[in-house]
């Protein structure tokens, strides 16, 4: 019992050196995140428009002040996730696949 | 015999035992020790203070600030407060703030930011068109719902009122392109001309107030319905793109202008390469703009899946002649690698170092300093 413990704490103790020295692993582990199937929608008032430029769907989104779980069904797809600031304002709305993609980019 | 062998192997287990518990107390201690040091690392509070720059009756000396000041000076970070101490030992020029709860909040943001600096940071926020990082708690109109040149004179003014009250120092707005297809509210209506008139009324309508106005996005067609799987995109730029910025440009009133990642051809030639870094389409904007050159935040991938690595990306921006740079990394070690990237190549005489001071003299005249 104690070994399995104090093994786990050593390749933690590894880990943590190897991290603080900027020594990176292969991404073991780490989900490979595309840009496939995903889909942005911008939404202004009553105008909902999809958009392909994720890159700058995700950067908008970042400016929002959260994202919240949503269900709407658009033509699109269903959304995953809405991102806004206040009522009335603009909406961005990402599908699970372009949210996961958007909590990558180094500004999220 | 039995019962001394029994009480031998008895003690060895409790031996083990004490033993594992002390490796385990041992490993434990060394665990929480490196993980505290990982986070303080990773939050930049390992970035070391650049020394204080002198500061006699509103003058400074160019020379008394070291090159990697220099560079600082010209990048804008996310302002995010767990960052703040990073951002403020590597002196960088700006923060920028995303939405925040409440009024509250980002009074205090910016006090904290601004505590104690010497060369105080730009302030800046996108508060253009229909996007308001303040919309959970003020209202502004849209720049779609603006019918008249008065109208956008009016907006232009309040919310510079709101601005400077706040503490904010420069807006990333108006949006000049032409033709909304995506957002639908971030332009201003009407034909080219048009929008160069709301655009100007806007422009000194928030100037009035002592906050920067930012033409976007140089050359124009950011704003236009993309091909899915294109993230590099080439845009054919007509007289009318232009328009606004030469008639802005013309005024004089206009204090900054940011340039976006697209590879045009036409009116403006960016000679295959996204615009942000092609030096002839930045030295066009200079020889007819003496104002703040920005960058658009360069983790897009139009820009970045141009480079092989991000190291050239990094060099290239500065190279190029950007006066400002935008990297909203939220890993404040990368950017000051970014720092240290861009030294070394002033170093190698890859980017002069007379470009460097002439956009740090610019930065530093409008945030009110003489520089000699």
């Amino acid at each position: 019992m104690w070994a399995i413990v104090n093994i786990s704490l050593a390749l933690i103790v590894i880990l943590l050196v190897l991290h603080l020295f900027n020594i990176q692993i292969s991404p073991i582990g780490q989900a490979v995140v595309t840009t496939e199937d995903t889909f942005c929608v911008v939404n202004w008032q009553n105008e909902y428009t999809p958009t392909n430029d994720l890159n700058r769907c995700c950067f908008e989104a970042r400016k929002q002040l959260s994202c919240k779980r949503n269900h709407e069904v658009l033509d699109n797809g269903i959304v995953g996730w809405s991102c806004q600031t206040g009522e009335g304002g603009l909406r961005i709305l990402l599908n699970d696949q372009a949210y996961r993609y958007c909590v990558k980019q180094e500004y999220w | 015999m039995t019962k001394k062998r029994k009480g031998v192997k008895i003690s060895s287990k409790r031996a083990n035992i004490f033993t594992s518990e002390k490796t385990f107390a041992i490993l434990l201690i060394i665990v929480f020790i490196l993980a505290s040091v990982s986070i303080v690392k990773a939050k930049g509070w390992l970035i070391p203070r650049q020394p204080e720059v002198k500061v006699d009756n509103g003058v400074i000396k160019l020379n008394s600030l070291s090159l990697e000041q220099k560079i600082a000076q010209m990048i804008i970070v996310q302002g995010d407060v767990t960052s703040r101490q990073a951002w403020k030992n590597m002196q960088v020029g700006g923060v920028h703030l995303f939405a925040r709860q409440n009024d509250h909040v980002f009074r205090n943001t910016i006090l904290d930011f601004q505590y104690q600096q010497r060369i105080p940071f730009f302030v800046t926020v996108d508060l253009e068109g229909c996007v308001n990082p303040f919309q959970n708690y003020k209202r502004f109109p849209a720049a779609s719902d603006i019918k008249e040149v008065g109208g956008a004179f009016t907006k232009g003014f309040r919310e510079g009122e709101f601005l400077k009250d706040l503490g904010v120092n420069l807006n990333f707005a108006p949006v000049v392109d032409l033709d909304d297809q995506i957002w639908r509210c971030r332009a201003f209506p009407g034909d080219s001309q048009t929008i160069s008139e709301k655009a100007q009324a806007y422009i000194l309508g928030l100037q009035n107030n002592g906050i920067i106005a930012t033409i976007k996005h140089y050359p124009g067609k950011t704003l236009v319905v993309r091909d899915p799987h294109k993230f590099i995109v080439n845009a054919q730029i007509e007289e009318n793109d232009v328009l606004p910025y030469r008639y802005l440009f013309d005024k004089g009133d206009v204090k900054a202008v940011m340039v976006s990642h697209i590879i045009t051809n036409g009116e403006i030639d960016s000679e295959g390469l996204p615009s942000v870094v092609s030096k002839k389409v930045i030295d066009d904007i200079k020889d007819d703009f003496d104002g703040l050159v920005i960058s658009d935040e360069i983790h897009m991938l139009g820009l970045k899946n141009f480079f092989d690595n991000v190291d050239d990306m990094y060099i290239a921006v500065f190279k190029a002649g950007n006066d400002i740079i935008l990297n909203f990394d939220a890993n404040p070690n990368e950017v000051n690698r970014m720092i240290k990237v861009v030294a070394d190549a002033v170093f190698r005489n890859e980017i002069p170092v007379r470009q460097i001071d002439a956009s740090v003299t610019k930065i530093l005249e409008m945030k009110g300093f003489r520089v000699k």
